[in-house]
This record gives structure tokens, C-alpha cells and sequence, in this order.
């Protein structure tokens, strides 16, 4: 029952109508997104019954046609069938999890990171003024926010109002490309305007001394931890992908303790890659903001004194 | 599951409306009102954006765990309070962001 629900719901979780994403797909009619319904007879033990439940809740047609004997053969035409009817964007077959879109995280996260650096560059050594440099970034931000506030509101109101047209899997990758941007030039914000932000604790909650550490800290040597988390963690996923794909259809009814465990090893796993890039992001922010103290501080007379000049 | 879009939005509108009133009838100070709602869009921020990159490492690694579905569900709702508190933010910074988006005023005018 897990088990089939891990396969097609990226999420996992199994919703009513009109859904929780706009990946709802309920060609059944029994307000339950399909990609998350549990298999309906699991009496067949065999190792296509994944296939066959499907195909009986997706295709009543391929059953009608082989209602007294379904064959090995007729399994592929079925699931053919449940990737022409469920989900024709994404293309499921064969059970398999649906073809999500590939999701530019880390890039998309290096490259916007990379621009701050390079900005920031240009800023202490007084080619980019002050003013110039966080319009940029308040402009990427606006844009990031905008950008995923307005896809996301569409999205809640194409879920709520049921609506299903062909941007929908555009609209979730955009929303999810802007608000890494958003994430990120959030993050970025917060460094450059780090004096009002510690301020604002201050004012609320009368925290005077809200130093963190004074040890001057790389930018770079903190990218570098970034770039080692995050690698591990794509060396994680591919490894999981790869260990996943023996689980698909073929194991799903008879390994459902096995998933189970492996679900839960990667529930541990994924917990330590998730939070250590939270924790670096934080280290980022922090440190990144000692080490330009520090540089204000050595370069007075350099990039700022510069720029008001 | 129907999320809701005007119902979680009441009461930040109202809280708004409540701290600018008070900010306007000098009963607070405006540092206040300003880093008020500035916690609260940090809050949001850090639930929202937070509970978005989970899903989306959890989807990306293929992690299925119970707590998506509160976490999607927190993401929306809080996604909308977090774009309705940006609106304010901006309204907050209104003078600064103005210059953002139109040709920045020589400050040196303005200062001599």
C-alpha cells in the first residue's frame, strides 16, 4: 500500500479532491488522486500486481478486453494505457515514479551564490557602489518573490478551482526556480542589511549583544563546505535512485518491509544532508558578515570611502 | 483539501492595519510597527521557504516520509501569508523601493 503510493505520488501521501498539488490525477472518479491510492486487490501476490491494480483503476478498457486471463503480455499495454490517461505531461510508465521535472537546485543555488561573491567583489574594492549593489540584489529578489508569489498563488487557485491545463507543470517549475531565487537572494538580503536585522531584535526583545562569533571566516572556505554538502547530498540521490529503481514495480507488493526500512535509513540520511545545508546557510550568513567587518574595517579607505566619494 | 487564501489573511490585514493605526496615532513607535512585521515575514519566510526546499530535496531524493503532507499544506498556507506580508513590506520601505525601480535620484542634490 506504501509502496505504491511511494511510486507515483512524489510526495508520498495520498489526497481527496480537489487535491494538494496540481499533480492530481483522479481518472477513477472516486476522489482520490490516483497517484497516491492504494492498490485495491492485493490479492494477487504475484509481482505485477502493482501493474494490474493500476491498470484496473486507470484503463477499464485493457481489462474488458483481457477480463478472463490476464497475461504477462497484456501488463505492458496496460501500463501504456495508465501513461496515455493519468498523467500525459509526465509521462508515467510502467509504474515507475512519473517523470518529474529535473529541478535546477544546486545550479541555479551556485549560480546566484557565485553573483554575490562577484558582487560583493566589486563592491569592497569600490568599482560597484553601495546603492548599485543592493539595488541589484533587491531587484533579484523582487523578481524571485514576485515570481513565485504569483505562480504560486495560480497554482493554489488552479487546486482549489480544479483547473487542469497544460501550463500546470510549467507553472510548478517555474514556482519552484523562482523560489530558489527567492530563497537564496532572501538570504543574501539578510547579509546586506545584517545591521538592521540584528537591530530588530534589539528593538523587540532588548537582545543588545547580538554577536555571534568575531572569528573572521572565508566566504570562501564556507562555499566550499556548501559545495562539499551539497555534492554529497547528489551523491546521495543518485545512489538512492539507483537503489530505488529495484524497488519499482516488480518488488513493491512482495518488499513492503524492506521498503519500509529503506525508507527509513533514507529518512536518516536525508535528514542529516537536509539540515546540514540550513545549518551552512546560517554559517554563511553569520560568518560572511564578520569577514566583511573585517574587511570594512582593514579597508577604510577602500571601497566605500570610494563609493561616497 | 481546499486551501484557504482569505481566511489565513484576516488576520494579518487586520494586524497591520492595527499596528499602522497605532504607529499613525503615536501610541507606538514606528520601529516597532517596522520590526514587528519584519519578524513576521522572517517567520513566514523561514516556515515557508523551509518547508518548500524540504519538499524539494525530499522529492528530489525521492524521500517519502508522513510529514510531507503537513509540510506541503504549511507551505502553501504560510506562502500566502508570506506574499500577503511582502505587500506590507513594501509599503513598509515604499520610499526605498521606490528607487528601486525608477531611475535612483542623484543624492547629492538632495543632500546639498
Amino acid at each position: 500500500m506504501s509502496g505504491a503510493c511511494a511510486l507515483s505520488c512524489p510526495y508520498g501521501i495520498s489526497c481527496t479532491a480537489p487535491g494538494q498539488c496540481p499533480r492530481y490525477v483522479d481518472a477513477g472518479g472516486d476522489g482520490i488522486c490516483d497517484l497516491g491510492q492504494p492498490t485495491t486487490s492485493s490479492s494477487s501476490a504475484e509481482s505485477t500486481s502493482y501493474d494490474n491494480d493500476d491498470s484496473s483503476a486507470y484503463t477499464p478498457l485493457d481489462q474488458t478486453d483481457t477480463s478472463s486471463s490476464v497475461s504477462s503480455e497484456s501488463v505492458p499495454n496496460s501500463s501504456d494505457n495508465i501513461s496515455a490517461v493519468s498523467d500525459p505531461g509526465n509521462g508515467m510508465d510502467n509504474g515507475s515514479i512519473p517523470d518529474e521535472p529535473q529541478y535546477f537546485t544546486l545550479p541555479v543555488s551556485m549560480l546566484l551564490i557565485g553573483l554575490y561573491l562577484i558582487t560583493h567583489f566589486l563592491f569592497s574594492k569600490g568599482i560597484l557602489s553601495r546603492q548599485k549593489h543592493r539595488r541589484i540584489w533587491n531587484l533579484l529578489i523582487t523578481a524571485g518573490m514576485a515570481g513565485s508569489g504569483i505562480t504560486g498563488i495560480l497554482l493554489i487557485l488552479f487546486i482549489n478551482l480544479s483547473i487542469k491545463t497544460a501550463l500546470n507543470p510549467s507553472l510548478t517549475f517555474w514556482h519552484v526556480e523562482l523560489s530558489i531565487l527567492m530563497v537564496i537572494a532572501t538570504i543574501i538580503h539578510l547579509h546586506l542589511y545584517r545591521k538592521p536585522f540584528k537591530n530588530m531584535f534589539r528593538v523587540l526583545f532588548g537582545v543588545k549583544n547580538f554577536k555571534v562569533s568575531k572569528k573572521p571566516a572565508s566566504i570562501l572556505a564556507v562555499v566550499i563546505l556548501i559545495t562539499v554538502v551539497a555534492v554529497s547530498g547528489q551523491y546521495l540521490s543518485s545512489s538512492l535512485d539507483e537503489g530505488g529503481k529495484v524497488n519499482t514495480a516488480a518488488n513493491i507488493t512482495s518488499n513492503n518491509t524492506t521498503n519500509s526500512n529503506q525508507d527509513q535509513d533514507s529518512q536518516e540520511t536525508s535528514t542529516n544532508s537536509v539540515q546540514s545545508p540550513s545549518t551552512s546557510d546560517v554559517q554563511t550568513y553569520d560568518t560572511s558578515g564578520d569577514l566583511e567587518e573585517t574587511t570594512t574595517t582593514t579597508k577604510s579607505g577602500g571601497g566605500k570611502g570610494k563609493n561616497r566619494s | 483539501m481546499v486551501y484557504d487564501i482569505i481566511l489565513p489573511a484576516i488576520p494579518f490585514i487586520g494586524g497591520y492595519a492595527l499596528t499602522y493605526s497605532l504607529y499613525k496615532m503615536n501610541l507606538i513607535k514606528r520601529s516597532i510597527h517596522i520590526n514587528l512585521w519584519n519578524l513576521i515575514i522572517l517567520l513566514s519566510f523561514i516556515i515557508s521557504g523551509g518547508a518548500g526546499f524540504l519538499l524539494l530535496i525530499f522529492m528530489e531524493l525521492g524521500i517519502k516520509l508522513p510529514i510531507n503532507q503537513p509540510l506541503l499544506y504549511w507551505h502553501v498556507e504560510l506562502g500566502v501569508t508570506l506574499a500577503l506580508v511582502t505587500i506590507f513590506h513594501f509599503h513598509i520601505y515604499w520610499k526605498s523601493a521606490k528607487t528601486m525601480f525608477i531611475a535612483a535620484k542623484r543624492r547629492s542634490k538632495n543632500k546639498t
